[in-house]
């Protein structure tokens, strides 16, 4: 799912957000009146009473102002002069609506609102894009004009997020006094250098160069860029009154496909343009990027009720398919995502329908892939209601254990399930809900999760004082689902507990987790346990030793000609064998064992090990 | 026509190729280019297509899985991956709004020249070919397309050209270098004569060049017709490095069951195809196997031919082609059909011409150690001073003859001894084996271009089972009488499945063991099984279970450690997903469990990411399994006395009776998808076919019972008796299907025109669809089986604390 993601992004940042973040030239809208054209005598009246080295941008609160936006751009796949069909081209017409919200020592904050956008892709302009981005939004400006944050609405989608930063760093200036400077600029694909110089007090030209690709954009590591831009402003307005653009950025090639992007825009003040301000335009709750891709944006147009006549065809076809059931898997998982009724006409769906039992384990495994909080409902409801049977109610707990962002409610119902034993059933349910935990702990830890610790914390509690010898063997593997090597240490101590189950649960978690800072612990514990599964599972976790030292491996030389479980002897065996490069004086014994040795598993896997090692020394 | 003409024509085709295909490079005409729709990037509100399985050549097409009605398609609503969907940013609009600028750059490939390499090319064989490039800069991943376009006397008219194929050089070096591109000429070219070879440096235009007006070079060659086809075996890998013979013969490894095939010794994954073929020909191939065997002592090599799993008709292959020990060969031996291949072909459809990927399948196979052979072999290796009595053979097939035992005592006579009867290490030293698989065609009237490439083989490390375990000393007390009267020892049944199948971009390894063993702890039952899966070079550990059961009576001495219980753990990446655990059974009772837990998982989380280059577009993507796994299990202890009727041939009134029936069935279903996708909207690229890898299931069913005839607390000498039936089978389906990466880009063409009145040759535009076969299993692999059954086999157990237990047989 996270690659889809990051495909999309390439697919829809490319595309767009390329050709705009490199910069796409803005041309004027000659329809209406331009700074060019009827206010060069202002201008000019302005320029006779401003200090030649410029003044500082103006920001005013409740400054309302209106623009007229443009952008041609086009990317090619290859950077030659002489070829002339763009592989994809971008265009932009719309209006901008701007208010000044707030006015800082250092900073403004602008409300925007693009209107009667058309943005034409390949020839194609989809209605529904036009209307998504026509969304108010504010930006944080530098007292210079340089764009510092953005606040967006919940309604706006990642996807329509990124278009509109990009559309606002465009224009982005560092309107400083004086004859020239140089700044450094960013956008969404790396850094640039900017130089400016003034042309007239009242107007500057930009070109940029030296541009420095971020390392998640390879492809854009060590592109060129070139530019020409002119930007003026007008005292009796706030921000630019025009910004003229025309840019060439060209990659590389050598880390993704050479291109060339050619951008033309053009941003012009509409000075006859009035409204009066309008604060409540922009006073929405500003909120993080909504979980969204264009595989969502288009489930959301889907009517509930096609929504949900998709989802039931699926889940037919689901249940009648002998083959190719992951492509039914993925589709569910998708439409799921339409609306926050899907994943109940799912269970509905469940609890009417004569679906095999198969199907019904895929169906869990859709609502796990499709990761919302509607689907983590869906499957926190199936734990909780007794009406649902045992056998799903264990499926919905492995699917919750496989999400990538357990929400609290889902957290709290398996920590909730953990403590109710009162049955046998229950208790199937508390120690996989106990195991599901483990395993999102391991997500928490990778995302690093804030409460990871007080997770762990609680698991480790658990381990060490659950009220049942099994209990506390399943949060010892939830510390083993962790995968957490932080935990080894505090967890060692467990290899001693009086409970042999206890014991062989910690050996096996220590050998998922790795068993490097505890391998000496283990080795003591080996040669005193009286416990075969146990042994087992100690030599088990040592085959994961990276480097076991001479006594570790004599002493389970010595230790295996004796052995009398046959597990505990394959493992014996196999970490003799995997460590034979570096003491080859194993390899007799192990040859003996070939001889004598009564189970079948035993020889074969000793076998495979010499004849490994056999062929690495030839 | 004359010489001037030839060479006339000669100069005008190379001109017009190297303009049109140059055009190509450059980006193609106007209103031209970007994909077909069937395979596109994603757009911005389009992206559709799950794993890039709809769409029009996806595995189900419109009437598949997708269509209307489904998510994904020309609505774009769903879609995973998706590749696929006609709202993808590519196509063009006509737009073409570059009007140069100030470019550069700091690059140039140029395409020096093209040499055919191959001394006689032939339609439908491989072709070697060198090009000669110079790169001013070095740079990686630089594709190179070859195209074949006859010459033609008249140019006015259809000139035939097809694709052959890209290649990608890793590396282009700075400066001038030749790099080998070998391609094939699929059969569709058909008629034999004079072509021209070209090849298109960076056919798609990915690397910036100052001058991209230099990256093609052509050459005239002759194709000669097809000849007879060439059978390849291109790959032969074993599941495993080491084996450990059988010695038993096949009726007695029948005998243990009735209508029992006897599980396959060892398996093998075989890549295999055809050249040669003609654009209608297809060729049944079949396999045949042996094991080689080799002295280093007297430089002697034997041969013992292997039997051969069918799954079709669920038997082994009549590898002798005798169906008497004794008359010797009656038929000639069978072979392992192993599959239809057909030629590489161009399909054209309207303006898209699609080159398929060279058939190859991947094919996997079990091998089948006749019994007599290991037999032989232990004879000889451990006892090579003995006189020789003759082994006399059983009723194959599938054993050794008569013929074939005397030939291999021949082989194995005088074999090197340390001295020690009973050890064969000496002899092991100097004998060493192969595996080796042969094809050929099923028709035998067909002749071969060569037979060299026809045999593969692979060394194995082969060992001799244990020596018969040696009886423990009595301890019991003077005057004790055991039920049974002679000494024995622990009873263990251990057996497996070991196998893999698949390729290194989805493959998997199937590895079951399960153990019962008597003794002095009872009755204990082991389970292990593990799938690790492979996606694109990557192993997951996809699945892995361990089960343990125990029933042990109370007597006196026993340890704590020792109880009647079970445990079963399912885990998935590692990591603990399940666990049913009965530590304790708690007796006397009645205890029946029957459940079935099974869970459905993907993995990996992101899927794995790959790149690849599909001609000459590179494709990104990934891949995922998805499987249902879990475990059907049935328990039934039971501790009443009266319901103890295994065996009722006892002397004596048991102090207790144990008595427990299960069935442990793991299973799994394994199935792979990949989704691919392009940065870029000038190509696309999309996804077809699925892959199961494997479908399997391992039941184990046990009935044990425990007679107790003393528990020793009052007499101080426990005594119970152990019955045990134990069997273990298994049903396997290995891989089936195929998967397919496909990328399309136009490529140049010709056409009939007009130029006003006069008619000539024009250059059009077409689209490629270029095929890359990830993984291709035609030949289904089945097998049902029973890997071990124990029938009431009996052990005595007498137990003195502190003394070694003592065990008895009848």
């Amino acid at each position: 799912m996270k690659l889809r993601v990051k495909h999309l992004i390439a697919v829809v940042g490319v595309a767009l957000s390329l050709a705009l973040v490199s910069g796409v030239v803005w041309q004027f809208y000659l329809g209406h009146r331009t700074i060019d054209e009827n206010e060069n005598s202002r201008v000019t009246d302005n320029e006779s009473v401003v200090p030649e080295d410029g003044v500082q941008l103006q920001w005013r609160l409740g400054a309302s102002q209106h623009y007229k936006l443009q952008t041609d751009s086009s990317m090619t796949l290859n950077a030659d002069q002489a070829m002339t069909t763009p592989s994809l081209t971008v265009k932009i017409e719309a209006d901008l609506a701007f208010q000044t919200l707030e006015v800082g020592e250092h900073f403004a904050v602008a409300g925007l609102q693009l209107s009667s956008v058309d943005m034409n892709i390949n020839g194609e302009s989809k209605q529904q894009v036009n209307e998504a981005l026509s969304v108010p939004f504010r930006v944080r400006f530098s007292t210079s004009g340089l764009p510092e944050s953005f606040d967006f609405s919940e309604l706006v989608t990642s996807e329509n997020r990124l278009i509109l930063e990009n559309l606002v760093r465009m224009f982005q200036v560092d309107w400083q006094l004086g004859e020239t400077w140089v700044t450094r600029e960013s956008t969404a694909l790396g850094s640039y250098s900017a130089t400016y110089h003034r042309k007239q007090p009242l107007q500057i030209s930009k070109t940029k160069h030296n541009f420095s690709g971020l390392p998640d954009q390879p492809m854009f590591i060590g592109a060129m860029i070139t530019s020409n831009e002119t930007i003026a402003i007008d005292r009796e307005f706030d921000w630019v009154s025009k910004i003229n653009s025309s840019e060439t950025v060209i990659t590389s090639g050598q880390n993704g496909p050479a291109m060339k992007i050619r951008n033309e825009a053009s941003l012009t003040l509409l000075a006859d343009v009035k409204t009066a301000p309008n604060e409540n335009r922009w006073s929405f709750d500003a909120s993080v990027p909504p979980s969204n891709n264009a595989v969502e944006s288009n489930l959301a147009s889907l009517t509930p009720a096609e929504a949900r006549r998709r989802l039931l065809a699926e889940v037919d076809s689901l249940n009648n398919a002998a083959e190719g059931r992951i492509v039914f898997i993925h589709r569910i998982r998708d439409l799921l995502k339409a609306n926050e009724l899907q994943p109940d006409v799912l269970l509905e769906t469940m609890q009417t329908d004569d679906l095999s039992d198969r199907t019904r384990a895929d169906v869990y495994l859709a609502l796990e892939l499709a990761d919302t909080i509607d689907s983590q409902t869906a499957l926190t409801s199936v734990m909780m209601d007794p009406a649902w049977s045992n056998r799903d109610a264990l499926r919905a707990i492995v699917a919750l254990g496989g999400v990538d962002e357990p929400s609290d409610t889902s957290l709290d119902t398996l920590w909730m399930l953990t403590q109710n034993n009162q049955t046998d059933n229950d208790a199937r349910l508390a120690s996989t809900a106990t195991f599901a935990l483990g395993t999102l702990g391991k997500t928490m830890r990778l995302a690093e999760h804030p409460a990871y610790a007080d997770h762990t914390s609680r698991l480790l509690d658990g381990a060490m004082g659950a009220a049942t010898d099994l209990e506390r063997a399943n949060y010892v593997h939830a510390i083993g689902n962790t995968q957490d090597e932080a935990l080894a240490e505090s967890m060692s101590v467990l290899l001693q507990d009086q409970s042999s189950m206890v014991r062989r649960a910690t050996a096996q978690s220590l050998g998922a987790i790795g068993p490097d800072q505890v391998a000496n612990k283990l080795l003591s514990q080996l040669v005193k346990e009286a416990n075969g599964s146990v042994r087992g599972a100690i030599a088990e976790a040592m085959q994961n030793w990276t480097t076991p030292t001479p006594d570790a491996v004599l002493t389970v030389r010595n230790l295996l000609p004796t052995e009398v479980d046959e597990n505990a002897r394959l493992h014996m065996a196999m970490f003799l064998g995997e460590n034979l490069s570096t003491f080859p004086e194993s390899e007799q014994l192990l040859r003996q064992l070939l001889r004598v040795e009564q189970s079948k598993n035993v020889r074969q896997k000793v076998a495979e090990t010499l004849a490994k090692n056999s062929l690495h020394t030839q | 026509m004359g010489l001037w003409r030839r060479d006339a024509m000669r100069s005008i085709m190379v001109l017009l190729a190297t303009v049109i295909l140059v055009t190509a490079c450059g980006g193609g005409s106007d209103g031209d280019g970007g994909d077909g729709g069937g395979g596109g990037v994603s757009g911005v509100d389009g992206v559709s297509g799950d794993d890039g399985v709809s769409g029009d050549d996806g595995v189900s097409g419109d009437d598949g899985v997708s269509g209307d009605d489904g998510v994904s398609g020309d609505d774009g609503v769903s879609g995973d991956d998706g590749v696929s969907g006609d709202d993808g940013v590519s196509g063009d609009d006509g737009v073409s709004g570059d009007d140069g600028g100030p470019v550069s750059a700091n690059n140039n490939l140029t395409a020096v020249e093209i040499q055919v390499m191959t001394p006689d090319p032939k339609i439908a064989y491989p072709l070697q070919t060198a090009i000669a490039i110079s790169a001013e800069q070095a740079v990686s991943d630089v594709s190179v397309s070859l195209f074949a376009i006859e010459k033609v006397d008249n140019p006015v008219g259809e000139t035939r050209q097809f694709p052959l194929g890209t290649q990608t050089i890793d590396v282009v070096l700075a400066g001038s270098g030749l790099y080998e591109i070998d391609v094939n000429l699929p059969s569709t070219i058909q008629s034999p004569g004079a072509y021209f070879v070209s090849a298109v440096v960076d056919p798609v235009n990915l690397i910036a060049e100052s001058n991209e007006e230099d990256n093609l070079a052509s050459v005239e060659t002759a194709f000669s017709p097809e000849g007879p086809p060439n059978i390849i075996l291109e790959e032969l890998e074993l599941d495993r490095m080491a084996l450990e013979i059988n010695t038993s013969s096949y009726e007695e490894q029948l005998a243990v069951q009735v209508g029992n095939v006897h599980n396959p010794d060892a398996s093998a994954n075989v890549v295999v195809g055809a050249d040669g073929l003609s654009e209608n020909e297809s060729l049944n191939l079949e396999a045949y196997a042996l094991l080689r065997m080799q002295r280093s002592d007297n430089g002697t090599t034997h041969e013992v031919p292997l039997y051969l799993w069918n799954s079709e008709q669920e038997r082994y292959m009549n590898a002798y082609g005798t169906t008497s020990a004794f008359s010797g060969p009656t038929s000639e031996p069978e072979w392992l059909p192993i599959g239809v291949f057909n030629p590489q072909r161009v399909v054209e459809t309207g303006n898209e011409a699609a080159l398929d990927d060279l058939d190859r399948h991947t094919v996997l196979m079990n091998f089948y150690f006749p019994g007599k052979l290991g037999q032989t072999m232990a004879e000889f290796m451990r006892y090579p001073t003995d006189e020789y009595f003759t082994t006399f053979a059983s009723e194959p097939p599938p054993d050794l003859t008569q013929q074939s035992i005397n030939q291999l005592a021949n082989f194995l006579l005088s074999l090197p001894s340390n001295g020690i009867p009973g050890d064969e290490s000496a002899a092991a030293e100097v004998l060493s084996f192969d595996i080796c698989v042969d094809i050929r065609s099923a028709d035998l009237d067909e002749t071969e271009s060569s037979v060299e490439d026809n045999q593969r083989c692979s060394p194995l490390m082969i060992s001799l089972p244990p020596l018969p375990p040696v009886p423990v000393p009595d301890n019991t007390p003077p005057g004790f009488q055991p039920e049974f009267l002679f000494q024995g020892v622990p009873l263990l049944s251990s057996e497996g499945y070991k196998t893999k199948g698949g390729n290194s971009s989805f493959g998997f390894s199937v590895d079951f063991s399960a153990t019962a063993s008597a003794d002095y702890r009872g009755y204990v039952e082991e389970y292990r099984g593990v799938i690790p899966v492979t996606v694109f070079g990557s192993s997951i550990d996809f699945m892995s279970i361990n089960l343990k059961l125990q029933l042990v009576p109370d007597y006196a001495g026993k340890s704590d450690e020792d109880r009647s219980g079970y445990q079963m753990d399912l885990r998935h990446l590692g990591q603990m997903l399940h666990s049913e655990v009965v530590p304790t059974i708690s007796l006397p009772t009645v205890s029946l469990v029957d459940d079935l837990v099974s869970f459905s998982k993907e993995a990996p989380d992101p899927a794995k990411s790959y790149q690849a280059f599909v001609g000459p577009v590179p494709v990104t993507g990934g891949a995922s399994v998805a499987a249902n796994i879990g475990l059907e299990y049935k328990f039934e202890f039971d501790d009443k006395a009266d319901s103890c009727t295994i065996d009722a041939t006892f002397s004596f009134v048991p102090d207790g009776c144990l008595q427990i029936k299960n069935t442990l069935a793991p299973f799994t279903n394994i199935e792979g998808t990949i989704f691919a996708g392009v940065g870029t909207p000038a190509f696309s690229a999309g996804v077809e076919g699925v892959i199961t890898l494997l479908d399997i299931r391992f039941p184990l069913s046990s009935g044990v019972q425990i007679d107790v005839k003393d528990d020793g607390f009052n007499s101080g000498v426990s005594e119970f008796i152990l019955t045990q039936d134990t069997a273990l089978d298994f049903t396997f389906t290995g891989p089936k299907g195929a998967i397919n990466l496909f990328a399309k880009y136009t490529v140049p063409a010709f056409e009939e025109c007009n130029w006003g009145p006069i008619p000539a040759v024009c250059p059009v535009m077409k689209e490629l669809k270029e095929t890359k076969n990830i993984i291709r299993t035609p030949a289904l692999f089945q097998l049902s089986d029973n890997l071990f059954s124990v029938n009431r086999r009996q052990l005595d157990v007498v137990v003195v604390p502190g003394e070694t237990p003592g065990y008895y047989s009848r």
